[in-house]
């Protein structure tokens, strides 16, 4: 459709009012517009292949391991660099419980938080306090890692582990998770860590889902008599629970590959062991000490491919909470 | 001027005798009415929103140098039917039209027809004032400059021949360089008249141009109009009868997609010739 | 009956002001951390704090030195990383909110984009690691730019395309009547309309870059001497913090919490000072 086109197809009369400036600008405009269009186009599409080629590379990259040690990589127990046996179980274990101990403190801190913001605090407050909390998550990780293992990790080997060790270490079937020197490195002081570092993420999307619910809603509620708590307890808590899941997962995804807070704290340690005060490691801890270590190609492919189950993992927990939250965008939205 | 002002204030007793009266009033100031210029021509007009039709072979022909009044109940169709003019709906995808409207001899509906021309002959002004986050000046000048090459003295005197057509130029000639935003709303929709009549267009489209302003500035854009229809083509879409008879020389009534009847304002609000036109201009129907 | 009512009713009244009172203790369990945390850093850093810092270069094991090669590489590569990242994020949300607001393909994209704005950032070092350090065989102060472009990158796309669904599309729609290209009406209209939030977006993205280690370990790495050349390994502070953190000597030490202090007042200075910018422009247009 360009202006020589039109002006062909004109009465005589017409063709010169058409071979004005004007037409003449609009043709460069059409040509002008088709270039943004590609352009715009062509960079959320790099966006899309990023995700998938971050994915792509560290498969490739860790094709050797995978081809190596098939499905035992998963399930053994032995990171050997010297006789090059390679195995991600201790790791994958060290993930899983660091994140859940994160959870378990992050869950029922952060639903107070958003609870204390929503319903408890007076107004004026509620903004200041919910901008400290969120800087929280504007400390950088690696302060957390740092203040971690100078301030906090001293603090868990004088004052938290030997009571635990003492008090709840004796005792049968959870004895086991508390027993061992107090060292103040591993697992439990990692999970602490990580728990007040994705409170900020969970109490901000809690808070937000909360302020959603219809007043109409609650005020029906109050009008029968429940009380704050019940109000909440009943009834905002039920109306929000799909998101609430959803941004707990948010948080699960953050803690699973958090990796300077826990990398000072967790002692890179490559055992198995069942007492939370222990050493341990997490995927993304041994990555980020042994990678510029790594000095044979399966020791390297190892570690790629450790990245390549981190993202796998935290792909999945992600794409859970981005569906569960998906209803309380559109809420939002409309 | 004076006449519409107290036609309007006995509309107030009995609705369609001020009407009558306020329609007699602003003929007496159009001229000739018998041999007009046709400036735009609508042949068989459909228009698709999906697969839903809202307009159903609408056929009219826009005088030159007059206000042209589209009216109708909420939903008939009367904004869809000015945002053919200028193609608007071409910017949504699942918008299509079929028809004719020919302009200085083309057809403006043809894909050919360069948008950017048509948009320049054909003017528009919303229904809630828009001026870009720039200032005045800039508000008046930026089109302009994007359609043609000017020096900057001649720059100058366009925007301030436009912004003195709006009936602006005093207001802000002195603080141009501010915001168009910190402007009031009558104000800023004045801004926005300024800123398609820079462009010298043929014709100037307003969608209920006074709906967002207070009695006052309407008032002020309703005397605009007789100064702008000198020079301008004008085709308003508008929600009031009464604005209708004010300031209309000739009335599109449009009810659930179709046209209803055309003809000059005198005529539509005296000797309606179909049943649905009378029961609207009495209040009857939507 | 009514004995049984009353200890009910105190019974509920008693579970809520515990639950209250805990919902208190969350709150300041959380504002606990954050104090002490930022305490911490604040004691620490400001005694290793001195004029050396920012004139010598990071000391071998044990002895003193400064953090300016640290600084100087740190502020190379987060240039890079917006250099490279804003562009392409501001181009990709026009996409999708100008493009693609509700088709498929834009929901498509903007998933994989809050997946990859949630992502762990040591995967993103190992991305960059396959597809730059061993192409070209070496670290560099390259690969760290284009690392820290992808972390900065998802966050600009969500802001920017957040930003410009806010704009309203009568500001489209006044512009395309004008006849303006819709690349004149989004890179001088819309962006600047949504100007305020993009800007958040962009100093946000930098706050969050400044401080990342994890892809930075594998991309640029350390590299204890002066280079201002970024096909070099290049140091960094957040990598320097590391190394030192965990090292032996004290001197070392204290130079990491100088440097946590330094990035920690720097990042905190900027997310404070966005959002306050953008409070306050909110809180002007309304």
């Amino acid at each position: 459709m360009t202006n020589n086109h039109l002006a062909a197809d004109l009465p005589v009369s017409r063709q010169q009012d058409a071979a004005g400036p004007t037409a003449k600008h609009s043709w460069k405009d059409v040509a002008a517009d088709k270039a943004f269009n590609w352009s715009i186009a062509a960079a959320a599409f790099f966006v899309l292949i990023s995700l998938s080629g971050a994915a792509l590379s560290m498969l490739w990259g860790g094709r050797l391991a995978f081809e190596t040690f098939g499905w035992r990589f998963f399930y053994g127990t032995e990171w050997d660099a010297v006789g090059k046996k390679f195995a991600a179980l201790v790791p994958i274990y060290g993930t899983l419980v660091t994140s859940f101990i994160a959870i378990l403190i992050a869950v029922p801190v952060s639903f107070g938080i958003a609870f204390f913001l929503t319903e408890v605090a007076p107004r004026w407050m509620r903004g200041p306090v919910a901008s400290a909390i969120e800087l929280l998550a504007g400390i950088p990780s690696i302060i957390y890692g740092m203040w971690g293992l100078f301030v906090f990790v001293p603090f868990m080997s004088d004052h938290i582990e030997p009571w635990l060790d003492s008090n709840l270490g004796p005792l049968p079937v959870i004895g086991s998770l508390f027993q061992g020197a107090p060292m103040g490195i591993g697992m439990l002081t990692a999970g602490i860590i990580l728990g007040i570092m994705i409170i900020p993420f969970i109490s901000s999307v809690m808070r937000d889902v909360f302020t959603l619910v219809p007043v109409t809603l609650k005020h029906s509620a109050y009008a029968l008599g429940c009380t704050t708590w019940e109000v909440v307890w009943d009834v905002v808590l039920p109306y929000t629970r799909t998101a609430v899941v959803g941004g707990i997962m948010l948080g699960l995804g953050r803690a699973l590959g958090e990796t300077m807070a826990v990398t000072f704290v967790l002692g890179n340690a490559h055992n198995l062991s069942i007492s939370l005060l222990e050493p341990g490691n997490s995927i993304a801890a041994a990555i980020a000490n042994e990678f510029t270590e790594a000095d044979s190609d399966i020791y390297l492919s190892s570690l790629i491919a450790l990245g390549f189950l981190l993202f796998i993992v935290t792909f999945v927990v992600l794409a859970a909470a981005k569906l569960l939250l998906r209803r309380l965008e559109r809420q939002k939205g409309a | 001027m004076i006449n519409q002002r107290a036609a309007t204030g006995s509309a107030a007793f009995h609705p369609l005798a001020g009407l009558r009266a306020t329609a007699q009033a602003a003929s007496l100031t159009s001229t000739s009415r018998d041999n007009e210029v046709i400036k735009i021509e609508a042949q068989g007009l459909n228009f698709f929103y999906g697969k839903s039709q809202q307009l159903r072979n609408v056929s009219l022909s826009i005088p030159q140098e007059r206000l042209t009044a589209i009216i109708g109940p909420s939903g008939c169709g009367k904004s869809t039917l000015l945002r053919m003019f200028n193609r608007m709906y071409s910017i949504y995808p699942d918008q299509t039209a079929t028809g004719s409207l020919i302009l200085d001899g083309q057809n403006v509906l043809d894909p050919g027809y360069p948008l950017s021309r048509l948009r320049n002959a054909i003017g528009m002004v919303f229904q809630k004032p828009n001026p870009f986050p720039m200032s005045i000046y800039n508000n008046v000048a930026y089109a302009l400059q994007h359609h043609e090459r000017l020096s900057r003295q001649d720059l100058n005197d366009r925007v301030e021949e436009a912004l003195r057509q709006a009936a602006l130029w005093d207001e802000v000639k002195d603080k141009l360089k501010d915001s168009g935003l910190s402007l009031s709303g009558g104000q800023q929709q004045r801004l926005c008249i300024a800123r398609a009549v820079a462009l010298r267009p043929e014709v100037i489209l307003f969608d209920e141009p006074t709906s967002a302003l207070d009695p006052i500035a309407t008032s002020k854009i309703e005397q605009l109009f007789y100064e702008l229809k000198s020079q301008f083509t004008l085709v308003v879409v508008t929600h009031s009868m009464q604005q209708a008879a004010r300031v209309s020389d000739y009335i599109a009534f449009m009810y659930m997609g179709e046209l209803v009847e055309f003809g000059n304002t005198v005529q539509i609000f005296e000797r309606p010739q179909d049943e649905r036109t009378s029961a609207y201009i009495t209040g009857r129907l939507g | 009956m009514r004995a049984v009512s009353q200890s009910r009713f105190r019974w509920r009244h008693a579970k809520n002001r515990i639950a209250m009172g805990l919902s208190t203790l969350a709150a300041l369990f959380g504002l606990f951390w954050l104090a002490w945390i930022l305490l911490t850093t604040f004691i620490n850093g400001a005694s290793a704090i001195n004029f050396k810092l920012f004139t010598e270069m990071t000391p071998p094991p044990g002895d003193e030195g400064g953090l300016l090669n640290a600084i100087f590489g740190s502020l190379v590569m987060v240039g890079v990383g917006i250099i490279l990242g804003t562009p392409i994020g501001i181009a990709a949300g026009t996409f999708l909110a100008e493009r693609a607001r509700r088709s498929k393909l834009g929901e498509t994209i903007r998933f994989v984009n809050d997946i990859l704005l949630s992502a762990p950032s040591i995967v993103i070092g190992l991305f960059v690691y396959t597809l730059i350090v061993r192409q070209t065989g070496h670290f560099s102060g390259w690969a760290g730019g284009i690392a820290l472009a992808f972390i900065l990158l998802p966050v600009v796309v969500r802001t920017t395309d957040e930003m410009l669904q806010l704009v309203p599309n009568s500001m489209r729609e006044a512009a395309l009547a004008l006849g303006l290209p819709q690349w004149k009406l989004t890179t001088q209209i819309l962006y600047r309309a949504a100007s305020a939030g993009m800007v958040t977006g962009v100093l946000l993205a930098i706050a969050r870059i400044s401080g990342e280690t994890a892809p930075l370990l594998f991309t640029a790495l350390n590299n204890q001497f002066w280079t201002d050349n970024p096909a070099n390994p290049m140091a960094n502070i957040p990598v320097v913090i590391f190394q030192y953190a965990l090292s032996p000597y004290d001197s070392w030490h204290s130079l990491a919490w100088a440097g946590a202090l330094i990035v920690t007042i720097f990042v905190l200075f900027i997310s404070i000072t966005s959002r306050a910018l953008l409070a306050r422009r909110r809180h002007g247009n309304d």
